[in-house]
């Protein structure tokens, strides 16, 4: 999702701000939902300025009126700043501008680079079951010394698990917090932590009686603390006001993005300037300074027998066992749980091979079930027709008309049918990410994904790809590795998403026959409808080969992965998963194809003449609305005969005004390019003007077969005028060569405009998109060729 | 007897003594609870054997045997 995407216009209260509270948890600690059990549905989502990590916010209305704004920030399992989510999170809660990150990770112009404020207070929201692992994270952010809340979620799970006991209020005490529990997917909870962040936020503001949780100096020993204390006075020297946990940041994560960010503000004396990477040769002495600086304080730490980065997890997993050894207690042995048992099942040689078979089957039956049958289908349909109908209504025959219907609602209208089958998609992808499956899926294909050089993890993003490309390529970022990443980001558009399944459907419905074997179980419809399904992917396998042995050279990159706990997955956030993807297809809808469906409308409409065609359309509509009104049957026979003579002249005009238009003219000029690959002009019109967004591919051939059907030859269906079609010499245009042909190249070419602009928005330059733009494409067309080749043999 | 994570067998409870490396890799370890004197068991694996999913501080961790290799566990004789 672009940060540019208009945002929907949220009912925001005017009412006063009570504070902002920051919501900070590992990964699979249900944090989602119990965000959206705080704020409700009405989250927005958008970006953090000048990178590509979701932004979430939302709000609660306090008991006087204000409300409390949530910034939910990614799950992490530290704030060691080595990935974007990490800095992100680290950035936000010291209140920071994206500065950190426009050094570390080149932010892309459109940054507004506004500053975050810090946040009033924290949530932190961790998974009660596994409290000795999340409380990690939190021994980290209680180290900001601001106001923070414990929440141990998930706390069903721990009530009734007989080998682990937490007592709260010992808990809440050793570790200086308030503590709460919480069932976030049940909605339990979710006042007491509310009250509790509006009294510690109330408490704040009338000149706080309850201490802010203040640094308590015990994880580090003291010789770190003198030395971090060293550095923070020797930055202080050189103007800058650092915060002592950023300090020790930058003291711990040797090479990370916080020491670059300070080695380019003391490069370059100033924080606003413009970055230059290749100055960092002839740096400043400030740089060398803190260079030395950082070298000689590691030296000395090292010599302590304290040498980073490994003594942080050391001292800190000491700090949390010495600290909640009174309040938590947990069998000594490890026990066999029920999500162990179904484990045993879905991670099974054979029985887990089947079952993710099973889950990918049942996934595209729902999604082809839903596919133009579904009643939302039916509805948008419906509306998109009654709305032409009252265009023609209303409006005279011309260029306005035309536009209206053929340019907008028809473009526009065509592609929100597909919304049922993304929404079947996302929910199903949703559920299974949501209930846990998701990470099996990763670990069972693993070591087949490891043999393209991909890991586990790359799975999600390309099957989401599946769907759509854009999230595919989007939800990649949960892939630690950039190689691994650049290589799930660049052959993720090879997936086929569910704008082919248009050009599939059409092309196999109205070219290939109806036969079926096995007792009708197994029809040629549905085996074709398999393979262009498969195509996509297949030839990703040599293409990610190639990427990873020459654009992307390196040793396999690392698979830790955590399995959380099966469970019932919380129908608010599939929901709300399933609305944001619904919702941002719709938006890349209304604009981006809007707006090429106007582009291609005049540039099938101009220059040709319109007005024999436009006097003949009002004549048409005229006979009828008299046959309509006086219903006297001894007329009917001669009006049907004017009718039919009149629709057929419209028909010629419009076949030919098409012909001479700019969009015809440029068809016909490269009508060889076409031949080769069994083209006529019509079908590359058709091609070269989806390029934008391969969905407009059916509503262009809808407009050049006959530019706007609505009239009265509407029952005339594109398949039938697509079978009519002749070349020439007579023979037909469209065999099941040539549909095979269109539909090979639908399946390897980059015809989207919105995943290129995805992709540039992940890899931060143009360069990728271009790339994948010219390796599919000519992917596409070879491909193709070759099949009309092969196929025009038999 | 001290050994690596990989070889580790199904049913025997190890406990970690140490994690090799401190890249970002065996930091990630460590965060996520492979520290030493903490208990760890394989509680599974991916139809292909790899990679192994182990049982270590209240959570299933997946690791490929390249990563649990990293980890120095020791076995308590029986």
């Amino acid at each position: 999702m672009s940060s540019k995407l208009p945002l929907e216009a949220n009912t925001k209260p005017k009412s006063r701000l009570l504070g902002v509270v920051a919501l900070v948890g590992n990964p699979n600690t249900g944090k989602s939902s119990l965000f959206n059990a705080l704020c409700g549905m009405n989250a927005k989502v958008g970006n953090f300025p000048g990178v590509t990590v979701e932004k979430k916010t939302g709000q609660w209305k306090a008991f006087d009126g204000s409300h409390i704004e949530v910034v939910d920030l990614p799950g992490t399992y530290s704030l060691a700043a080595r990935s974007a989510d990490e800095s992100i999170a680290v950035e936000v809660l010291l209140g920071k501008s994206t500065k950190i990150l426009e050094h570390g990770y080149q932010s892309s112009k459109d940054a507004p680079g506004d500053l975050e404020p810090q946040p009033d207070c924290v949530i932190v929201v961790v998974d009660a079951a596994a409290i000795e692992r999340n409380l990690y994270l939190f021994s980290q952010v209680r180290e900001l010394g601001l106001p923070t809340l414990l929440v141990l979620n998930m706390w069903d799970r721990v009530s009734s698990d007989s080998d682990l006991t937490i007592d709260v209020p010992k808990l809440s005490e050793s570790l200086g917090v308030p503590v709460l529990t919480a069932v976030a997917s049940k909605r339990q909870g979710i006042k007491e932590i509310q009250r509790a962040v509006e009294e510690m936020l109330a408490d704040r503001s009338t000149g706080s009686k309850r201490p802010v949780s203040p640094i308590q100096p015990d994880i580090y020993p003291p010789l770190f603390l003198e030395e971090t204390q060293e550095l923070q006075r020797w930055l202080l020297a050189r103007g800058h006001t650092v915060h002592r946990f950023e300090v020790s940041r930058l003291l711990i994560d040797a090479g990370g993005p916080i020491e670059s960010y300070w080695k380019h503000v003391l490069n370059s004396g100033s924080v606003s300037e413009q970055k230059d990477i290749t100055g960092a040769s002839d740096a400043g002495n400030d740089t060398d300074g803190l260079d030395s600086k950082l070298q000689s304080i590691r030296a000395r730490l090292k010599e302590a027998d304290l040498s980073v980065p490994r003594m942080e997890p050391k001292l800190r997993h000491a700090w949390i066992k010495s600290t909640i050894k009174e309040a938590v207690r947990r069998s000594a042995l490890p026990v066999v749980t029920f999500s162990d048992r179904i484990d045993r099942l879905l991670t099974h040689q054979v029985w887990g091979l089947l079952s993710l078979i099973a889950v990918l089957f049942f996934v595209f039956q729902a999604v082809f079930a839903s596919i133009g049958t579904g009643w939302l289908s039916e509805q948008i349909d419906f509306g998109c027709e009654t709305l032409a109908l009252l265009v023609s209504s209303t409006i005279p025959p011309g260029a306005l008309r035309s536009l209206l219907n053929d340019g907008v609602i028809a473009g526009v209208g065509g592609v929100l049918v597909f919304i049922p089958q993304i929404a079947v998609l996302f929910l199903l992808i949703a559920i299974l990410e949501d209930c846990g499956y998701m990470a099996r899926v990763a670990l069972v294909m693993d070591r087949w994904m490891s043999m393209l050089g991909l890991s586990g993890r790359a799975f999600l993003p390309l099957m989401t790809s599946f769907g759509c490309a854009v999230p595919g390529i989007m939800s990649a970022r949960t892939i630690a590795s950039r190689r691994d990443r650049m290589v799930a980001i660049l052959v993720a558009p090879l997936m086929s998403c569910s704008a082919r399944l248009p050009v599939y459907t059409l092309m196999i419905t109205t070219f290939i026959p109806t036969i079926s074997y096995f007792n009708g179980w197994v029809s040629l419809q549905g085996l074709l409808f398999l393979a262009m399904y498969s195509l996509g992917a297949v030839v990703a396998i040599p293409i990610a080969w190639l990427l990873k042995k020459f654009a992307f050279p390196g040793p396999t990159s690392p698979f830790v992965l955590e399995m959380p706990s099966y469970k019932w997955p919380s129908w608010r956030v599939v929901l709300s998963q399933v609305w944001e993807q619904v919702r941002s297809f719709a938006v890349r809808a209304g604009t981006l194809i809007f707006c090429t469906s106007i582009l291609l409308w005049a540039a099938a409409y101009f220059p040709s003449e319109h007005r024999e065609e436009n006097q003949l359309v009002a004549k048409l509509e005229s006979i009828e609305a008299r046959s309509g009104e006086v219903l006297r049957p001894e007329i009917a026979p001669a009006s049907d005969v004017d009718i039919e003579a009149i629709s057929m002249r419209i028909n010629q005009l419009r076949a030919t005004s098409i012909e001479q238009s700019f969009l015809g003219r440029f068809g016909r000029s490269i009508e060889p390019v076409f031949h080769a690959v069994g083209w006529d002009w019509r079908i590359g019109v058709g091609v070269i003007a989806s390029f934008p967004a391969r969905e407009v591919i059916i509503a262009t051939l809808g407009t050049i077969y006959s530019l706007g059907g609505d009239v009265d030859e509407g029952s005339e269906s594109l398949a039938e005028q697509l079978r009519a079609s002749k070349w020439p010499d007579g023979r037909p245009v469209f065999t099941w060569v040539t549909a095979l042909s269109i539909m090979v190249f639908f399946a390897l070419c980059a015809q989207c405009a919105a995943t290129l602009v995805a992709i540039k928005r992940e890899t931060k330059t143009w360069f990728w998109p271009v790339f994948t733009f010219v390796y599919m494409t000519t992917l596409a067309y070879f491909s193709a060729m070759l099949v009309y080749i092969v196929g025009s043999q038999f | 007897m001290n050994t690596t994570l990989d070889k580790l067998i199904k049913g025997v409870i190890a406990l970690v003594r140490d994690v090799e490396g401190e890249d970002p890799t065996s930091m990630r370890l460590m965060e996520i609870g492979f520290i030493a004197g903490q208990s760890v068991a394989r509680t599974g694996q991916a139809p292909a054997g790899d990679p192994i999913e182990y049982s270590v501080g209240g959570s299933r961790v997946g690791l490929r045997k390249s990563e649990a290799a990293r980890i120095i566990v020791h076995v308590p004789a029986i």
